[in-house]
């Protein structure tokens, strides 16, 4: 009786993997762009407060809501903590990460609803984008990352709906984290600077 | 036509020295708005170079990273196999 040899043979892809992959590194580049942008608006801020004459926020102009949204600021950085945790989740389990995810894409609309809710609050007291400067670069600046934020949870919905199916890939998961990274690292920021 | 045109505008230099002089954006001479020009100048050259320099270091870790895990690293079950 002969005896039968099996021979496993080893296929290689013989093109080099990416460092990163490419979804993520699109997102750095374009991240990049807007970390740019929004320089640019908090510097003309700045320099528009530093040179505005008299006590900033100008004076019959509305005082912003600094306490409550501290708490709108805690719900995003949770957010972004919950992101990161899903994030890890799927690297070892990805049905693990749907719970974190979906809870973090909960309090990125809670933080857009509850800006909605302050600006109404805000336009009933006269602050509107044409009342002053003060305004102007509220709205423009406020507005801009709240558009941010709604472009990041269509990006973290996109990915939990492909999550939830089992076919999201996890350079896709990357690129999406790197975006919201990016909106919730922002905020702090504009919150110090405009609001204080 | 151009040795024109600059003699022109060397003229209109000479005419209106205080337009010439001026400068768009330096309203405000006071300490503070002194202090958020030289702020927002850093910020604004500083801020592309460390992105840069920032985007850089995440390709090279994950270069390192990448290499210790290559297709040229030993895989486990690859390895020769002790005899009994």
């Amino acid at each position: 009786m002969a005896r039968s040899t099996a021979t496993l043979r080893v296929i290689t892809d013989p093109r080099p993997r990416p460092v990163l992959p490419s979804a993520v590194l699109a997102m750095l580049i374009f991240v990049s762009a807007e970390v740019m942008l929004f320089a640019g608006l908090i510097s003309a801020f700045l320099i528009l407060r530093a040179t505005a004459a008299g006590a900033w926020p100008p004076a019959g102009q509305p005082r912003l809501p600094l306490e409550e949204t501290a708490l709108n600021t805690a719900a995003l950085i949770a957010s972004a903590f919950l992101l990161w945790r899903a994030r890890r989740a799927f690297a070892d389990t990805p049905a693990h990460a749907v719970r974190p995810l979906s809870i973090a894409i909960g309090l990125g609309a809670f933080f857009v609803l509850f800006q909605g809710y302050e600006w109404v609050m805000m336009i009933r007291q006269g602050l509107t984008l044409t009342s002053s400067n003060h305004g102007s670069f509220f709205y423009l600046i406020v507005g801009l990352h709240g558009i941010h934020v709604v472009a990041g949870l269509s990006v973290l919905s996109w990915a939990w709906w492909r999550l939830r199916r089992g076919f999201l890939a996890s350079s896709s998961f990357g690129a999406a984290q790197v975006f919201w990274f990016f909106v919730v690292g922002l905020w702090p920021i504009l919150y110090l600077l405009v609001y204080t | 036509m151009s040795r024109f045109a600059l003699l022109f505008a060397l003229a209109l230099l000479a005419v209106l020295p205080d337009a010439a002089s001026a400068c768009s954006v330096c309203y405000g001479g006071d300490e503070e708005s002194r202090k958020a020009f030289l702020f927002t100048t850093v910020l604004l050259s500083l801020l592309p170079i460390g992105m840069i320099g920032a985007l850089a270091w995440i390709v090279w870790r994950s270069a390192k990273a990448a290499d210790g895990e290559g297709p040229g690293a030993p895989e486990p079950a690859a390895r020769p196999l002790p005899h009994p």
